[in-house]
């Protein structure tokens, strides 16, 4: 089969009418997800009629049905279902799956190409990103003076819950899903990820899973944060079962990508893509879902257990019947601090491979970007009790978890060192992703340092629960995520829409976001030192000065993001046409055309070099190609003979 | 388009200018850094009210004084790069590349020494810290026991000693205290932020946490895990009063000294 | 990695069936490490639970204990079934598959008849509790095995194993290994819980309302 074959459109359209597959778009899914989720409703009713926890049962019923029939009704079960009857999906059909000659339709249903599946992604996070941001304007809106009551304690105590959960949600899919399945398998030299309907499918779940979490909200919303500790998780209205339910959904569609990514980047690199050939991003983003693949399961068991309190009466939170809250945190931190890192090194990796290219420089010390890398996610799994400090739960391991936690700053030293070294002396281009690196280092050192305050236990004791808090975790996961991820949406913006960026408004977005991020949470960190708890809904007037300079810096972001919003979207409609490597990269992906084919390479590449060759002699045309390390077949060397 | 000079006549600029100009840098970085340690946090934790929060105030100093310098060095060479080699204008095919420097094997030696160094040092100043805040109140008198209980949302303070409950927490100066926290009903965090010190309060088990009060004034008692409708509303007042007065008050709750 | 020198325009050919066994037989195992993650988490909430013994309420008494007759009957079914599986494929045992599967739906059914047989409800007490979300997580194992152990039946019947297809008999056979290290691992849980439950905890336990951390583990006090 070649690449010939594959995009020469049929004369006549693909015959086989073969089943009801070909009629199934997210329309059908969501009448079946309705249908069954009403059915379940139904049936909740029967089962636990009159029962205490009969609330809990329905809502739990209502979802789960709704999800199962979304992704039935989206044709989810299709391939699982042909195998089982011994009827494999034929090539025609995994052509239509991958969206051949669909156009703009490929994205509402369960279309498997990677690409598809990335811009679906894109489009997902940024509107879970205006959701989360929406609901912190309302937060600080409420917080603009001691006591504004503009939110009643309910509203506030849900949409604080939200917000954390919903930017929680999309910080994690924020790069390893837009760019991981979108970029990695151009970069990698693949023609698609490793499982294309899991993909689809890894997606089509996240998709599922928001209307049960913003179901949350007219559920009774939820009353403890998005940490959701128990046992005030076991007490509260209905709405904790959609977080619960989100979550569980959420866990599956992780353990899915994560899975799939991870196969994708260990077994289909291009020929001679070694490991000190691959590129960094690709090790971010493995790193990442490597990372989440055994820490996610942790979350979902931990709220599996708190299913069975809540809906069938166990004990596993409720002290008086030998349960324990203690578990609760336990678990949700074996998952919540690998997951900060699941966040964090996609971003900084997308800026080191971007720094590379507009500094015209080879990376800095690739094997210290590795090894950092392996470093964070070994230590990352040995540091989440520095969350529970304060808890008294084990007081006495409070001296192992804080040198844990300590040594992971040597790491991350690392990382800074990578992208410092590659700056020096480089010609340096500063354009929107550039300047995104930059805003990193700026934000990064000041949400690592604080980061060490908080490892330092003495100093955990006075500061964890308090605004200190919140404004060192937004410097990294926004300061350094997201930032990291607005580079990278810069970066690869050309190649996954085929046209530019607009330049202007993402500067004025860039320095309207940066500057009021910046103010806003050192304000935050003032008051937090200051002794303002976090999540209070109004607060003692000796906080008033930080708290408005917060909201201000805030809505300063907020009007950023707009600006950026608007330049993404108008660019994307009609932009300038990209050319097929704008910043002059070395990285495979750049050597597709726009818009990149079905199949991506007409001819799989084979690597000899690894990307960062800058300023170095070329390999001279005359002299021998090195053998490709991984060569299965032997590989042909340019300029020989064909 | 490139207005800059040539990588050839990089080379030859003196490498000992650029190390000057960088230290420069630095050096203002890092005296504006340790000015602003000394005194912004200082002042933001406002006046210590026990010696824990003595011993935080002074952990917090020391730690923004040691990590002005590192976030000196990053600032400074991000800065540097923009002022030396920024390029004016866009890429363009065919311009030159930059230096083609993979690494430097001493950069990244004295790198990683010094922030493990660095790292240690850090460390063993909180172990230090950590036992002087752990063994602040078994110096000394015999420390007063109150227990603690959260509920939502009040505290409710009782002085099994002195036979005595009240909601509001009333502590003699100068005399170590020990907390025993617990919940009713779901996870409270009593926090005292003028003194330093927190611990959670949960349902079924006892926390405990201690301090020595060493400055008379009205604090305050607060809640830091968010613990349903009313968590802004939980908090109360910690007066420390002398020891004579602490008595009188006790006796006026109809408790015994 | 730039774009001329390095694509070789000739160097495609189809990939091989054995690329796509292993790559397939990595996302099965990577799967399986998660859910590995998923059993140790229960198993560490069992007993992190029983070691704290909070209020002396784990299991309190007044409530059955599990029998582990059941549990254990029900991972050595297992553990044959994926004898038999294996046996099949190492060609010395004709009907191995569909034995295997009748096995495995047997074990399933015995797992939801023993959580019927439970002589406490769910909602008793924390012991109870675990004792069932672990029987559960076996039975929600069982049921994919059985998913896919009739899947490779039907395809061995239609001949649909061909190719790189044949890769899913095998990685299937990893999934049936994998299944009964997870059975074992839920069954010793639930044995050592057991084996500790009956001792004197609930006496000693202070009354809720003192001021003490309650420390006292089976192993600490007598047994």
């Amino acid at each position: 089969m070649t690449t010939a074959d594959i995009y020469k459109t049929d004369p006549s359209p693909v015959a086989p009418h073969g089943g009801i597959m070909r009629r199934l778009n997210v329309g059908t899914g969501i009448i079946a997800g309705i249908v069954l989720a009403v059915v379940a409703n139904v049936l909740a009713k029967k089962l636990a009629d009159g029962h205490t926890h009969e609330p809990d049962v329905r809502a739990v019923f209502t979802m789960f049905g709704w999800a199962v029939g979304f992704l039935l009704g989206m044709g989810a079960f299709t391939g699982p279902f042909r195998w089982l009857v011994g009827r494999d999906l034929t090539h025609a059909d995994e052509l239509f799956l991958a969206g051949k000659d669909q156009g703009v339709g490929r994205y509402f249903r369960f279309t498997t190409d990677h690409k598809v599946v990335g811009i679906q992604y894109l489009v997902l996070v940024m509107v879970m990103l205006g959701a989360g941001g929406s609901m912190a304007m309302l937060i600080r809106t409420d917080l603009i003076s001691p006591n504004s009551g503009f939110l009643g304690p309910q509203t506030y105590n849900s949409l604080v819950g939200l917000h954390g959960l919903t930017m929680i949600l999309a910080t994690i899919i924020m790069v390893t899903g837009p760019f991981g399945n979108f970029v990695v398998p151009l970069m990698i030299g693949a023609r698609d990820m490793a499982f294309p309907r899991l993909n689809a499918l890894s997606f089509w779940l996240l998709v599922a899973m928001l209307p049960i979490l913003y179901s949350a909200a007219f559920l009774g919303g939820i009353p403890m944060g998005w940490v959701g500790y128990t046992p005030i998780a076991d007490q509260g209205p209905p709405g904790v079962d959609a977080y619960m339910m989100a979550i569980l959904v959420f866990a599956v569609s992780t353990a899915v990508a994560g899975m799939n990514i991870t196969t994708t980047i260990v077994t289909m690199r291009a020929r001679g893509m070694t490991w000190t050939r691959t590129p960094i991003f690709v090790y971010g983003v493995l790193a990442s879902v490597v990372l989440a693949l055994p820490a996610f399961p942790f979350f979902m068991a931990a709220e599996l257990l708190l299913f069975v309190d809540r809906v069938m009466g166990g004990g596993f939170y409720v002290p008086n019947r030998g349960g324990q809250p203690w578990l609760y945190q336990n678990l949700f931190w074996l998952m919540g601090h690998p997951e900060v890192y699941v966040i964090l090194i996609p971003a900084v990796t997308a800026l080191m491979e971007l720094t590379a290219v507009f500094a015209r420089k080879p990376l800095f010390s690739f094997r210290i970007a590795v090894l950092s890398i392996i470093a964070i996610v070994g230590l990352s799994a040995t540091v989440w009790a520095h969350h529970m400090f304060a808890s008294g739960w084990a007081p006495d391991l409070n001296g192992p978890f804080m040198l844990t936690t300590e040594m992971i700053s040597i790491p991350t030293g690392g990382l800074f060192l990578v992208i410092l070294g590659t700056i020096w002396r480089g010609r340096i281009w500063t354009a929107f992703p550039m300047m995104c690196t930059y805003a990193m280092l700026w934000n990064f050192i000041i949400g690592g340092i604080t980061g060490i305050y908080l490892s330092d236990v003495p100093l955990d004791y006075q500061l964890h629960g308090s605004m200190f808090v919140t404004a060192h975790f937004h410097y990294t996961l926004m300061g350094a995520g997201l930032t990291g991820a607005m580079g990278a949406l810069g970066y690869w913006f050309p190649k996954m829409t085929g046209r530019m960026l607009g330049n202007t408004p993402a500067f004025v977005s860039f320095w309207l976001v940066q500057i009021g991020f910046n103010v806003t949470f050192l304000g935050m960190f003032m008051v937090g030192l200051q002794g303002q708890p976090r999540r209070v809904v109004h607060y003692d007037a000796s906080f008033h000065t930080g708290n408005t300079i917060s909201t201000l810096g805030a809505y300063c972001i907020g009007i950023g993001m707009l600006v950026l919003l608007y330049d993404v979207i108008s660019s994307w409609r009609h932009g300038d046409l990209a050319p097929m490597n704008p910043w002059g990269a070395k990285t495979l992906e750049w050597t597709v055309p726009n818009p990149i084919p079905l199949e991506n390479f007409a001819v799989l590449p084979v690597v000899t070099e690894d990307a960062y060759g800058y300023g170095e002699e070329p390999v001279p045309e005359s002299e021998p190609e090195p053998v490709p390390a991984s060569a299965g077949a032997e590989a042909d060397v340019p300029g020989a003979p064909a | 388009m490139s207005v800059e000079t040539t990588p050839a006549d990089r080379q030859g600029r003196s490498r000992s200018e650029e190390l000057k100009t960088l230290t420069i840098l630095w050096a203002i970085f890092t005296v504006l850094g340790v000015i602003f340690a000394l005194i912004v946090p200082h002042h933001l934790m406002g006046p210590s009210a026990s010696n824990t929060m003595t011993e935080v105030e002074r952990t917090f100093t020391m730690f923004s004084v040691a990590s002005a310098p590192v976030a000196a060095v990053v600032w400074a060479l991000a800065v540097y790069s923009l002022m030396r080699w920024r390029r004016r204008g866009a890429w363009k095919e065919g311009d030159p590349d930059g230096p083609p420097l993979r690494g430097h094997g001493m950069t990244s030696g004295i790198w990683i020494f010094l922030s493990s160094a660095l790292c240690l040092f850090l460390l063993i100043w909180g172990l230090a810290a950590l036992s002087k805040v752990d063994s602040a109140a078994a110096s000394g008198a015999t420390p007063l026991e109150i227990d603690v209980t959260g509920q939502q949302w009040v505290w409710t303070f009782s002085y099994p000693s002195q036979g005595v409950e009240s909601d509001q927490l009333v502590l003699p100066v100068n005399r170590p205290v020990v907390f025993k926290v617990t919940s009713d009903d779901v996870i409270h965090s009593f926090w005292l932020p003028e003194m330093g010190i927190k611990v959670d309060a949960n349902p079924g088990v006892t926390t405990s946490t201690s301090t020595v009060p060493d400055r008379l004034g009205l604090y305050h008692v607060r809640c830091a895990e968010l613990c349903g409708l009313l968590h802004a509303d939980m908090e109360t007042n910690a007066r420390v009063v002398t020891s004579d007065d602490f008595d009188t008050w006790i006796a006026g709750q109809g408790g015994h000294a | 990695m730039s774009t001329e020198s390095l694509v070789n325009k000739e160097a495609f050919a189809p990939e091989e069936p054995h690329d796509f066994g292993e790559r397939w037989r990595v996302g099965a195992l990577l799967l399986i490490l998660a859910d590995a993650a998923f059993v140790a988490a229960l198993s560490f909430s069992f007993l992190y639970l029983r070691a704290l013994d909070t209020q002396g309420s784990f299991h309190p008494g007044g409530t059955g204990v599990a029998t582990l007759w059941w549990p254990w009957t029900v991972s050595a079914v297992m553990v044959l079934s994926a004898l038999a599986y294996w046996t099949q494929l190492r060609g010395s045992f004709a009907n191995g598959v569909a034995v295997s599967v009748a096995g495995m739906a047997v074990a399933l059914v015995l797992t939801i008849v023993q959580m019927y047989q439970f002589p406490f409800t769910v909602s008793d007490n924390a012991y109870s509790a675990a004792v069932w979300i672990i029987t559960a997580a076996n039975v929600f194992h069982l049921a994919l095995t059985v998913f896919l152990g009739l899947g490779i039946a039907i395809r061995r019947q239609r001949g649909a194993n061909r190719g790189a297809r044949d890769w899913h008999v095998r990685i299937v056979g990893i999934w049936y290994t994998w299944v009964c290290v997870a059975a074992f691992v839920g069954t010793l849980t639930i044995s050592v819980a057991n084996g500790t439950v009956g001792c004197p905890l609930a006496k000693d336990q202070p009354d809720p309302g003192a001021r003490s951390v309650p420390s006292s583990s089976c192993s600490s006090s007598a047994r």
